[in-house]
Order: C-alpha cells, then structure tokens, then sequence
C-alpha cells in the first residue's frame, strides 16, 4: 500500500497543490509560492528516492498496479500506473525542472496580481504531466494528455488582458486537437483489434494484427505526438505560445510538455511497424531542419529557442523513426535540462530588460527583441556564464551532454541509411545540417545578447543581474548539461554509461530487429562523432565570423542566400502560417460565409421570414371577419335584438292593473270566440 | 215567467257594467263597486241555473249565501286596503298608484 501511496503522491501533491491555491490564493497572497514549493520539493524529494531505488536494481520491478476505473458491458477502463526505469527518469525530470521553475518563478511573477494562480496552474500541469509519465494504458495517457493541453492553454493566455496571448492559447488547443483526433482514433483501432487499453497488453497482443492496420493505427496515435511535440506540420503552435510567461516556456514547452509527445512515441515505439517508422522519421527530419532554418532569422530571443526546441524535438521523433529509441530518451533528457536552462537565462535577460525598460518609463520598445540588447555580459555575469554552457551544449560541443545524445541520434541516422540506402540519405543530411544550423542560431543568439557594444545605452545602463532566486536554477540546469553527469567518465566522446544503462533496451514486436539497428548504430558512432564534430564547428566558427568578429557582412550574405530565395523562406518561416492561412482559413471562412449567407440572407429572411408574413396577412383577415362579423354582427346583433324587443315590451307593463285586466278580458272573450269557433 | 232569457240578460248586463266600472273607474271605491256587481251577477246566474236546471236540490242558493257572506268579507278588506292606500298617499285614485310600474 504504501508504494502505491508513494507513486500516487506525484498526482497528489501538485493536485492539492492546485486545489489550495485556486481557492484560497486570495488568502496566501504572496506567501501562495511557498505553499506551492513545498509540495513540488515533497515530490521532488520523493522523485529522488524513486530515482535512487531504481539505480540499485529494486525488486519487483517494474512497479505496476491497475485498478478498475468503470465498467459498461464488455468494456472496462482501468486506471494504473506503470513505473519502470524510464518512469522514474522522467518523473525527475518533471519534478526537478518543475521545482526549478517553481523557485525561479516566484521572483520572476512577482508583483503579478494573479500571482497565486499561476502557482496554481503550474500545479494542475505537473499533476497532468506526472500522470501521462506514470499511465499504464493509453486511455488513461489520453486523458492526461488533454489535461495538460488545458494547463497550457491556460498558462499561454495567462495574461489575457493583453492582446496576442489569448489567441495564442486558442491556436495551440486548436492545433493539438488535430493531432488528438488522429490519437483518438488510433487508441480505439488499438482497443478494438487488440481488446485492451494497457501499453504492455498492446505489446504484447499487436502480433496478431494486420501490418497495414498495425501501422495505420500507430501512425495515428503517433499523431497526437505531432501536435504535442510540435512536430511539422502542426508545429506552428509552439513559437506562438512564448507569449506565455518565461518560466512557462521554459517547464512546458520546452522540456517537459513537447517532450511527452516524445515519450508516448517511446512507448508505443514496440509495435509501430518498419514503415510507420520511415513516416515518423521522415516527419522528424524535416522538422529539425526546417525549424533549425526558421530559427536563424528570428529576432525574438524566445522565438529563436522556440524554433531550436521543435528542431530538437524533431531529432528525437527521427531518433525513433531510425530505431535509436535509446539516443531520444538521452536526448529528450540532456535537452530537457539545456533548454530549460536556455529559456530561464533568456527569461533572465528579459526580466532584467525589462526592468530597465520600466526604469525608463518606455512601454514602447519590445524587451525580447536581441536588437535592443548587446552587450550584456558584463552586467550579468552568472546568466551569460550559464546560457553558454547551455548553449554549447545545445550546439554539440564535447564536454557537454548535448553533443552525446545528439551523436546517438545522428549515428542512428547514419546506421539507417546504411541498412536502407536510397532516399534515407536525407535523414542524416538533414541531421548534419540542422546541427550545423543549430550551432550557427544559438552562437548568434549569445553574440547579439551578450556580446558586441550595446545596442542602446541607456537600456543597458540599468541591466542589471537577477537575484539568486533565479540564477540558482541557472546554475543548477547547466551543471546538469555537463556530459560528465551522464557518463560519470572523463572521456567526452564516450557516450555510453550509467544513463543510457538505465535507459536499457526495448523488445520490439512488429517487424524491426532491434540487435540490427543497435549495431548499426554501434558501427556509424565513430563516423557521426567526427562529422558532428565538424559540422558543430564549421557553425561555431561561421557564427564567430559574422556576429562576433564581424569579419563578413550579413547583410549582403542573406542577400546572396535570398538570390535562390532561402532568406525569405526562412524569413517567412517557409510561408506556412500563410499557406494555411490560404488553403485552410480562408477556404474555411469562405465557406461558413457562404452558408451564413444562405442561413441568414436566404433562409432566415426568405423563407422563414416569409412565413412571418404569411400568417401576418392571414390573421389580419382572420382578425377582421372575427371581431367584424362574428363578433359585432352576430353576437353584438343577438344583444342588440333582445334590447329591441325588450324595449318595445317593457312598455306593455305599465303598473295600471285596469290594463291588466282589460288585456285579461280581451284574452278570455278571444279564448271564448276561438273555443267556440272550433 | 218561464223563460231563462231575461235573467241571463240581466245578469250579462249586470256583469258588463262591473267589469265597465272596474276598468275604466280611477277610484278605488267605485272599483270595489264594480266588483260587488260582478258578484251579484254570478249570483243571479247561480239561482237562475239552478231553477231552470233539473237539480233536486238548493245547491246554487247555498253558493249564493256564500258569496253574499265572502263578498261582505271582502269588501271589509278592501275598504281597509283602500283607507291605508288613501293614508299612504292622500288619494284613492289607483292611477297614483304606480309604484309596481315597470
């Protein structure tokens, strides 16, 4: 009993957590924070201890229970938790950026007068997301995933009064609703082939099934994780929802949210088929090189690590799609530390600027925008030191975490393309580049910031460093993006240790031979560590040659690269806001124009309306013949008769009794002469 | 005198000028006076009927000596009528007499 108290007090104390806030934040006031962190640093506690056992081999393991939700006929839908390794990695994960966010949070919300509630739906999104972590079955996964949908929808447009932000929650629950209806779908194909809900009954039960059905069934499932891990084409949610607060950025849509999209591809990875495979990596490659594109015009420093985190959620999807399900947990896992620490500087550097903006009484200038910014290392020195580790980590340099699982990845690309040749050569092309790319932004985005002289003086000269509050969880996410932590071995090529141990292998069902693809994936490590190497390099070093040199000018090489229109592409984000701004929305639109049109203009006022006429004529003639005719004719008339008649009687009775008497004889001789006359 | 004829006639004429008198006469006492002839000529009638009739007993004198007795008692009443008409409103004249009028 008490396991299961422990496990479920990861959906508990951030749930109470909600629960107290929501209702009682007025009374907390500021004090809600602390009610808020203690009970994310209970679990985080609890997280460690879960974290600990699983190191040392705990037995039985994995932990699973399930209980009996509801019944109806012959369905039944059971609620249960399924804790194995994997499990106790991301409910670290969660818990501990969670905790970090928590703490960075109360000094970056401060003086935010809903304070309390923002505390409070932090807390219903760690709950919803700790459930999606521990679900055992897929339906149970669902409806964590909806609620986490809400906690971000909530958190995006969690400054509503202002203009842009609701309508960015609006597109982000829209978009991942198209990606939740193909998961839906999936689930019940799942549910009707198989007989069951639970991940491993799935596993074990999809031998049976059709291939094509199999992979038509994963593919939709995976769907959901194209929307919830912005994976192209539904990726245009994620830059939209910056206009969250930072630190919401930095928890949910960067390591934690986008990720479960990740992880429930991970958990269904076993029975997608070869095929469905080759889609999920084609998806992920193209998301990781064209997001890594995008990113390079940005201007918005949330927008640039916006598009950096769908181009690294991409690499874990192509992760899957080649069968390196190992290298995307690793990376899912180093990138989930990196980028929330990219996020939590950036929110830094915004909360720094715009506090000089508000010392300046400029409402007017954006204080997100890199343009306004330069220069800045001196005046903060802890985020400028922490957002370069982060960055070089992100940019795949040795030493750094990010360079070992982005080399699994791009090794299990290669490996692909060795088994499969042809078209797969695009995979690790796509791979190379993107990291190549991916080095180039995040060097830009640190040489604008930080470096160079500042853009605008008198914004600089009240930057100022934030307080410890936030810088600890800086610190902290970048020593955690050290590749030493992940190997506990000196050699910064190894990639292999105690994580990728922990992580461990998977079974699969439908069709892959893991033993293969592990060993392709063995051989290529060598090559795609040197190539990565180079492509990091040739980054770093082209960036150094633009931004921080200056040697060449930017300006006339994106006007060459525009000469075959690649500029503008990226510029433009490859037009697809517009296109489907063309080929969705406006057809859409037109279309519910047109059927306004035929409601209102047509139906409604023609026919409907006519109707209204109709009976308006047919009463007023039915109005006249009743109070007319009927009514003052004949009624009025039988009145009117009877007065007459009456009248003309009432004379008869005058009160003189000799008239009585005289009708009375003149009656009886009448009386008399008829009798006789008969 | 063995003819029912002028009997009969002077009981008609009797007859006619007390309903004469009873219509046209506008005060009470004069009425009453007509309605004592009324009387008297059914009493004529009476007694002639039952002299010329075949009846072998006084049947239509017994009736007579009753109306005589009732005609007494009715004429105390309607006096007495007409005196607290006459209190009431200072006349005998019956065309005064309207309260009743529709």
């Amino acid at each position: 009993m008490s396991e299961v108290l422990q496990i479920s007090s990861f959906l508990f104390l951030p749930l109470l957590s909600f629960i107290i806030l929501i209702f009682l934040g007025k009374r907390f006031k500021s004090h809600s924070s602390n009610l808020a962190l203690g009970l994310i640093g209970l679990m985080l506690l609890n997280a460690i201890i879960i974290f600990i056992n699983t190191l040392s081999h705990p037995h039985p393991w994995p932990l699973k229970q399930s209980f009996e939700w509801f019944s109806s006929g012959n369905l039944s839908i059971s609620l249960g938790y399924y804790v194995d390794n994997i499990t106790a990695i991301m409910l670290m994960v969660v818990s501990l950026i969670g905790f970090l966010v928590h703490l960075y949070s109360t000094e970056y919300m401060k003086g935010d007068p809903r304070y309390s509630r923002y505390f409070a739906f932090l807390g219903i999104f760690i709950f919803s997301m700790n459930g999606i972590v521990l679900a055992d079955s897929l339906i149970m996964m669902y409806i964590f995933w909806e609620l986490v949908g809400l906690s971000s929808f909530l958190l995006i447009g969690f400054w509503f009064e202002k203009d842009k932000p609701p309508l960015a929650a609006n597109k982000a629950f829209l978009t991942n609703r198209v990606g939740d209806i193909g998961m839906f779908i999936g689930i019940m194909i799942l549910y009707f082939n198989v007989g069951s809900f639970n991940i491993n009954e799935i596993i074990n039960g999809v031998g049976n099934m059709d291939p094509g059905l199999l992979t038509i069934a994963g593919l939709l499932v995976f769907m959901g994780a194209v929307g919830k891990s912005a994976q192209f084409p539904l990726h245009i949610w994620l830059p939209d929802a910056m206009e969250g607060p930072t630190p919401v950025s930095a928890l949910i849509h960067a390591a934690t949210m986008v990720a479960a999209g990740v992880y429930m591809t991970f958990r269904i990875f076993p029975f997608l088929t070869p095929e469905a495979l080759s889609i999920v990596a084609i998806i992920g490659a193209i998301t990781a090189f064209g997001a890594a594109i995008i990113a390079i015009t940005r201007n918005d420093i949330k927008a640039v690590l916006a598009y950096s985190t769908i181009s690294q959620l991409g690499y874990m999807i192509m992760a899957l799609g080649v069968g390196a399900h190992q290298a995307a947990l690793f990376h899912l896992v180093t990138h989930a530390m990196f980028k929330a620490c990219l996020f939590l500087c950036s929110g830094s550097v915004i909360h720094a600027m715009h506090h000089s903006l508000h010392h300046l009484n400029d409402n007017d200038t954006d204080p997100q925008d890199m343009r306004n910014m330069g220069g800045l290392k001196d005046k903060m020195p802890i985020t400028h030191a922490t957002m370069l580790v982060s960055t070089l980590a992100i940019a795949g340099v040795p030493f750094f975490s990010g360079f070992l699982s982005k080399d699994a990845i791009l090794a299990g690309t290669l490996s692909y393309h060795h088994m499969h040749h042809g078209w797969t050569i695009l995979l690790p092309l796509a791979g190379f580049g993107a990291a190549m790319i991916t080095a180039f932004y995040m060097f830009r985005l640190i040489f604008k910031t930080f470096y160079g002289k500042p853009n605008n003086n008198d914004i600089y000269k009240h930057i100022h460093e934030s307080p410890y509050v936030m810088s600890i969880p800086l610190m902290v996410l970048s020593f955690l993006s050290l590749a030493f932590i992940f190997t506990l071995n000196l050699n910064p090529l190894h990639g292999h240790g105690w994580f990728t141990h922990l992580i461990g292998h998977v079974k699969h069902v439908a069709g892959l031979d893991m033993h293969l693809v592990e060993d392709g994936i063995h051989h290529a490590h060598n090559l795609a560590m040197f190539i990565s190497l180079f492509v990091a390099t040739l980054g770093i070093v082209v960036s150094v040659l633009f931004y921080y040199l200056k040697k060449v000018d930017v300006e006339k090489v994106s006007k060459l690269f525009n000469l075959v229109g690649l500029y503008n592409l990226s510029k433009n984000k490859f037009y697809i806001d517009r296109i489907y701004n063309t080929i969705l929305y406006k057809p859409f639109f037109n279309q519910t124009k047109i059927a306004s049109f035929i409601d209102w203009n047509i139906y409604d006022q023609k026919i409907i309306d006519a109707w209204g006429w109709i009976t308006l004529k047919i009463s007023k003639y039915a109005g006249i013949s009743d109070y007319s005719i009927l009514d003052q004719k004949i009624i009025d008339g039988t009145s009117h008769l009877t007065q007459y008649v009456s009248s003309k009687l009432r004379k008869t009775q005058s009160g003189v009794i000799q008239n009585y008497l005289l009708g009375v004889l003149v009656v009886l001789v009448v009386i008399i002469v008829v009798i006789n006359q008969i | 005198m063995d003819y029912i004829q002028p009997y009969l006639m002077l009981s008609s004429i009797l007859f006619s000028m007390g309903i004469y008198a009873v219509i046209t006469r506008k005060n009470a006492v004069a009425i009453l006076m007509g309605i004592e002839l009324i009387l008297n000529s059914s009493n004529i009638n009476f007694i002639t009927f039952n002299r010329f009739g075949n009846f072998a007993t006084l049947d239509g004198h017994v009736f007579t000596i009753f109306v005589i007795v009732l005609a007494a008692a009715e004429a105390a009443v309607a006096l007495a009528i007409i005196i607290n008409l006459f209190k009431n409103i200072g006349t005998v004249d019956v065309d005064k007499a309207q309260d009743m009028k529709g």
